[in-house]
């Protein structure tokens, strides 16, 4: 049975009870509850009526219409729906407990006590382990990072500072998520350095949502920040780079004062904080991209690649 | 299915419902509209007969369960009914919390194959009243590995304790086995499904990609004879097969330099002259010759050879191309 009739049906046996519980329900509502088009809520509405045994019209469902609600004179003996199937009660129950997983996600305790209710409603014991949902470090605390966002509240946060191996506890107030090569960030005001910076969401040790809301002083806009994980200031070095076929997200990904479609790939300039940069980055791509000025950044990067060659010899 | 064939399977449900005696085919022929055959059918009970079964079979894979038995002695075949306590979800309701929690998790499903059964399960529970609201937070859920079409059924076999049968593509080869497997449970790990089982032909315990499932996935009648081990570690089991798979690279790295290597190592030895060896697994060339050809004279790739290549044509395009 394909996956669509299933539903259609499962559908057809809920309307009733659903129609039922509200007592008198409106089309459009209800047409956006169960995810159809009111055209097609009608038809299924009026393929309902009249449903049941034909020993007498007694039997029968019965609805009574007006021009945008509906409401059940008879229920034909469907009061209530379908009970969840094994499958569906575990896919709801394994969700719930991956929603555990991630802090913030849900108000404490809340899925934990939704599970219980749908094991109990499913009559049977659940045994959600075996699904084992394994999530990227990074993927735990997407979801508390938006809510702070949404919300506007500060976030009390243990991290990870890999370059000096140490972890600390700050509060911050959060501005945006952002991803660089598949590595989310989360940009804030750092109350504790007093300065903004991108805290990767995969190096989060433990975070808190605060009651308290996330302000952000005078003259740090987001706009500033929106542009990945380097900020260029104005007394840094200017470079030109030739990005060429595959490499031209470059472009999109960190700030660049221009950027224009040559014959032979795209050409931006930005400003870059450390020159290294640039030389990694034309290493990795293998020349894809090339520096096009400074003249002598372009040496030097070419001369970096040979010395790193003369590794091989 | 056309609307008529919809509309006979609701009033079938609700004939079968309202009665707490068997009814018989015969009885349900006559009681249930839809039923009558055209005028032109050479063998009209024939017809009524495919009919009923294929309904049966659509109304038990819904999970409506059908009884059959006799109302006594004297009767001369089986007759069906639906009890009512098995058919219909028993009262439920959620504080508001617990609702948004429900929500959420349906959500996550949104991109991986058990999409339609998270969507029937919460149509269900608005049937019985409970409100879910669109869910906060529902954009910045975790992309879970989609759809895997294997996934639906495995999950089904695992929880009924069932035997399946597919065909599964070998890592690096075009051709695929026919496996028997009893699955224990299935895992999501870096962006990709696996599930876990006994492996009925090799006799131990195997994990398979669903990925590299071809074709449908066949339930078979029979029970698993096997459980699965209360200490069974699927992450483990999975990580372990897929070593063999991945290839490890040695790379030489300057101290304190090559981060993103280092974080990339499964090992790191000291090798004298103020490096470390860095054994990193991989499975991608170009992906990690690409890092280390950007760690420049901080990262040595040592082996395998094919690794030193690829970087070492990185670094002469990168050079310039001259050499």
């Amino acid at each position: 049975m394909s996956t669509d009739t299933g539903d259609k049906l499962t559908r057809l046996l809920a309307l009733v009870p659903y129609v039922l519980s509200q007592g008198t329900a409106s089309i459009s509502d209800t047409a956006a509850t169960f995810g159809i088009s009111e055209d097609q809520l009608r038809k299924e509405l009026e393929m309902l009526w009249l449903c049941g045994r034909s020993s007498g019209p007694e039997d029968l469902i019965d609805l009574m219409f007006s021009e945008d609600t509906v409401s059940v004179t008879y229920d034909g003996g469907l009061s209530r729906p379908l009970k969840l199937t094994s499958t569906e009660a575990m896919t709801l129950a394994v969700a719930l407990r991956t929603l555990t997983d991630m802090p913030g996600a849900t108000q404490s305790g809340a899925a934990e006590r939704a599970l219980a209710k749908i094991e109990t409603a499913a009559g049977q014991h659940l045994d959600t382990t075996a699904v084992d949902i394994r999530l990227a470090a990074q993927d735990r605390w997407v979801n508390l990072a938006q809510r702070a966002l949404t919300e506007g509240r500060a976030v009390d946060l243990r991290y990870y500072t890999a370059a000096r191996d140490e972890t600390t506890q700050r509060v911050i107030d959060p501005v945006q998520l952002f991803t660089v090569d598949g590595v989310t960030y989360l940009e804030a005001w750092c109350r504790r350095a007093e300065g903004m910076r991108s805290f990767r969401l995969d190096r989060f040790e433990d975070a808190r949502l605060l009651d308290e809301r996330s302000v952000i002083p005078e003259g740090i806009s987001p706009k500033n920040v929106a542009d990945g994980v380097y900020r260029p200031a104005p007394e840094h070095l200017l470079v030109e780079l030739r990005l060429g076929p595959g490499w031209e997200w470059v472009g999109e990904y960190y700030p660049c004062e221009s950027m224009e479609n040559g014959s032979d790939g795209v050409r931006v300039s930005l400003r870059v904080a450390d020159p290294a940069w640039v030389a990694a980055l034309v290493r990795r791509s293998g020349g894809a991209v090339s520096v096009l000025a400074p003249d002598w950044l372009s040496r030097d990067v070419q001369s970096d690649a040979r010395a790193a060659l003369n590794n091989y010899r | 299915m056309a609307a008529r064939r919809q509309q006979r399977l609701v009033s079938l449900v609700l004939c079968l419902l309202s009665t707490r005696q068997f009814i018989t085919a015969e009885r349900i022929r006559d009681t249930v509209e839809g039923y009558e055959v055209s005028a032109d059918s050479s063998n009209p009970d024939e017809a009524f007969k495919r009919s009923f079964e294929r309904d049966k079979a659509e109304l038990r894979e819904l999970g409506i369960p059908l009884e059959t038995g006799r109302n006594s002695v004297f009767d001369t075949e089986d007759g069906y009914r639906i009890a009512r306590k098995d058919f219909e979800l028993p009262p439920i309701s959620f504080a508001a919390d617990e609702a948004a929690a429900v929500g959420l998790a349906a959500r996550l499903w949104s991109t991986a194959s058990l999409a339609s059964e998270a969507r029937t399960a919460l149509i269900k529970l608005r049937a019985a009243g409970v409100e879910i609201d669109e869910p906060l937070g529902a954009d910045a859920l975790p992309p879970l590995p989609a759809n895997e079409p294997a996934l639906p059924d495995l999950l089904a076999a695992v929880s009924g304790q069932r035997v399946v049968q597919f065909s599964h593509r070998k890592p690096r080869a075009d051709v695929s086995d026919q496996r028997t497997v009893e699955p224990w449970g299935v895992l999501s790990w870096r962006g990709r499904w696996y599930v876990v089982g006994h492996d009925r032909k090799r006799g131990e315990v195997r994990s398979f990609r669903l990925d590299r499932i071809d074709g449908a996935v066949k339930t078979l009648t029979e029970p698993a004879a096997t459980t699965r081990p209360a200490d069974l570690n699927m992450l483990e089991l999975v990580r372990g097969a897929n070593q063999q798979v991945g290839e490890v690279a040695s790379v030489r790295v300057k101290q304190n330099r090559g981060g993103q290597l280092r974080r990339l190592a499964r090992t790191s030895e000291p090798a004298g002259d103020g490096a470390d060896l860095l054994a990193i697994e991989f499975r991608d060339t170009g992906w990690l010759a690409a890092l280390i050809a950007a760690g420049g004279t901080d990262a040595v790739v040592i082996s395998p050879p094919e690794l030193v290549t690829a970087v070492v044509r990185l670094l002469q395009s990168a050079s310039g191309g001259e050499q």
